[in-house]
């Protein structure tokens, strides 16, 4: 396990900026996932830190090691895609010995080591199958045990749960969330599934355009987030000027508190920070929409805002699509954040 | 009144259909291999079918070389043919498995002209022959020229095969998997990409193999004296023996080919279960 540092890291392809002075570290025995849309530059990230991309500019370092031009086979990585990659000319037990056979471990070690591994995992009765005839979670189990068989000084996990169904996916989350923690392994873990980096992670980057927007827990992520896109990506947030809440806010004392936004400020609120029923908001319900044990409104409000309101089922039995409502908001959750650039 | 539907009758008569027009197409095709192979037991063929079974005398004729047709037995033609085939397949293997893997692996310049030029037949065998001619005259009597010959005209047949495995996988995340646990890139490409490529490198051998083995074209311009190649062989026995005769020899290319293929596939299969 390690400590790992960006610092000010840049990769170019080309006239193409992917990473750009992205600097962050990685505690030792901490998961910390990487989060934003497609193309913002968070697998080439992890693929810098695995190595197989070489930084234009910056210094990559586990603990103090500057590793920014070690090849990957030394930097001793653990690497779980999200396509698996297992090797399916060896069996689910020579998948995970490989790694220990390429550091010289003794036979008898690495099989030991990779029987352990495979119970832990649950899925130890199947050692000698061959990976093609496995179900996608249990490919994926046999990855995280090929990618921690060589113990590695950080876990590099990217999209690992991507095409699995919803069931299990859920199923897994877990395991592997207890696994990690159990296991104290540095772990990068790269998706673009917020639910996942929120329920798994002890922090969140926030990637945008190959810059980090924001690296905070997964509460400070969401409950305050730095600038719009945070706002934005992380849950569903209304962005709003001071006139749509007409007059609930006080805008000048809201920017008092934070001058550094400079009179830029936007007010982001969630969807559930809205009271329906009575309050000085006045809108009209434009579509609504059954989540089950909630239902999500858009309404419009009079200067023509359009926001997304979430509220207990309950409470909206009568409501339908054209009807005015008037409704409030709790402005101890409203935050400030910079106006998107 | 009766109506049309056409789900039902699809479903009563499409599939017996679709298995007549299959069975009689395989029946058409396999049908002059299958009496080539049972006429050679023959002892005349005069009319629509052989007749005069059981007898190994038109196999005595070419395994010995007592026929009219050649001059030399089918053995050493044969042996010499596999030779040059199995050396035409060495060079395509060497050559041929790299190209289709930086092919399919990684994007360069001038990617898709190599692509072209790797899996087109770019020329014909008799063209290539008289080029080595030309080009080489030295080269020409001896079976360097066949080997490098077959090797050319049969290359694309090995990297479309071997690019067709490579694409078939995820090739860059199977190497930086195998990379990220320790493996050389060297030791990446013999031990993870190569052996997750098998079944079409044996399919690419085989195809190669059996076509080089049985080339004609450039080898009746290129050959000049010596041990006839196969083909040379059949040809000879074809144009100056009996057409029985021409089958006894044609069925031990049949026997070969058969034997070439089992033994590859049993490589194949063992590489697979052998244990790290």
């Amino acid at each position: 396990m390690a400590t790992i540092t960006l610092d000010t890291i840049t990769k170019q392809f080309d006239s193409t900026t992917a990473v750009d002075e992205v600097s962050l570290t990685i505690n030792d025995g901490e998961v910390l996932g990487i989060v934003g849309p497609s193309g913002c530059g968070k697998t080439t990230t992890l693929r810098l830190i695995a190595g197989f991309e070489t930084a234009t500019e910056g210094v990559i370092q586990y603990d103090d090691e500057d590793v920014t031009h070690v090849p990957p086979e030394d930097r001793n990585v653990g690497l779980v895609f999200q396509g698996y990659a297992l090797f399916n000319n060896m069996t689910v037990r020579q998948n995970v010995t490989f790694g220990p056979k390429m550091r010289g471990v003794d036979k008898q070690e690495r099989r030991e080591r990779a029987n352990e591994l495979l119970e832990m995992l649950d899925i130890g009765e199947l050692a000698d199958r061959a990976p093609k005839t496995l179900s996608g979670g249990q490919q994926q189990r046999v990855g995280l045990a090929r990618a921690l068989a060589i113990e590695p000084r950080i876990l590099l996990l990217d999209e690992p749960m991507t095409g699995l169904d919803a069931k299990l996916k859920q199923t897994l989350r877990q395991e592997l969330g207890e696994l990690l923690e159990d296991l104290g392994v540095t772990t990068l873990y790269v998706t673009h599934d917020q639910e996942q980096a929120m329920s798994m992670c002890d922090r969140i980057a926030v990637m945008n355009d190959g810059h980090i927007e924001q690296v905070s827990s997964p509460a400070g992520i969401y409950e305050s987030p730095a600038n719009e896109f945070v706002a934005n990506f992380i849950g569903t947030s209304n962005i709003v000027s001071s006139d749509a809440l007409q007059g609930t806010i006080d805008t000048e004392a809201t920017e008092s508190i934070d001058p550094e936004l400079n009179g830029d400020a936007r007010f982001a609120i969630r969807p559930t920070d809205f009271v329906v029923g009575q309050g000085p908001i006045e809108a009209d319900i434009k579509n609504l929409f059954y989540l089950g044990e909630q239902v999500q409104l858009i309404v419009t409000t009079s200067d023509g805002t359009e926001l997304t309101v979430h509220c207990d089922r309950t409470a909206v039995d009568d409501f339908t699509v054209g009807d005015q409502i008037t409704m409030d908001v709790d402005t101890s959750r409203i935050h400030t954040v910079a106006r998107q650039s | 009144m009766w109506s049309f539907r056409q789900g039902s009758l699809s479903a009563r008569f499409g599939r017996p259909f679709v298995k007549l027009v299959l069975g009689a197409t395989v029946v058409f095709l396999s049908l002059p291999v299958i009496l080539t192979f049972v006429s050679s037991f023959a002892a005349e063929w005069v009319g629509s079918l052989p007749s005069g079974f059981l007898t190994f005398a038109n196999w005595n004729d070419v395994i010995a070389g007592t026929g009219v047709g050649a001059d030399v037995s089918v053995g050493s033609s044969l042996l010499y043919s596999a030779g040059l085939a199995v050396g035409g397949v060495l060079i395509n293997l060497c050559v041929g498995v790299p190209i289709a893997y930086a092919v399919a692996r990684y994007e360069f310049w001038g990617r898709s002209w190599v692509n072209v030029f790797a899996i087109l037949p770019l020329a014909p065998g008799i063209i290539l022959g008289i080029a080595f001619l030309r080009t080489y005259p030295d080269l020409s009597t001896s079976g360097i020229a066949l080997v490098i010959g077959y090797s050319l005209l049969k290359s694309p047949y090995m990297v479309m095969a071997v690019q067709s495995s490579f694409q078939s996988m995820e090739l860059q995340q199977i190497e930086e998997s195998a990379r990220s646990l320790g493996a050389s890139w060297p030791r990446t490409f013999l031990t993870v990409i190569i052996p997750n490529a098998k079944e079409g490198i044996i399919a690419g051998s085989i195809i190669c193999w059996t076509l080089a083995a049985a080339e004609f074209n450039f080898s009746y311009i290129v050959y000049s004296r010596g041990t006839p190649p196969l083909s040379i062989f059949l040809y000879n026995n074809i144009t100056n023996a009996s057409f029985l005769n021409a089958a006894a020899a044609v069925s031990v290319f049949f026997l070969l080919i058969a034997l070439v293929t089992i033994a590859l596939q049993i490589v194949g299969n063992q590489a697979a279960v052998r244990r790290l």
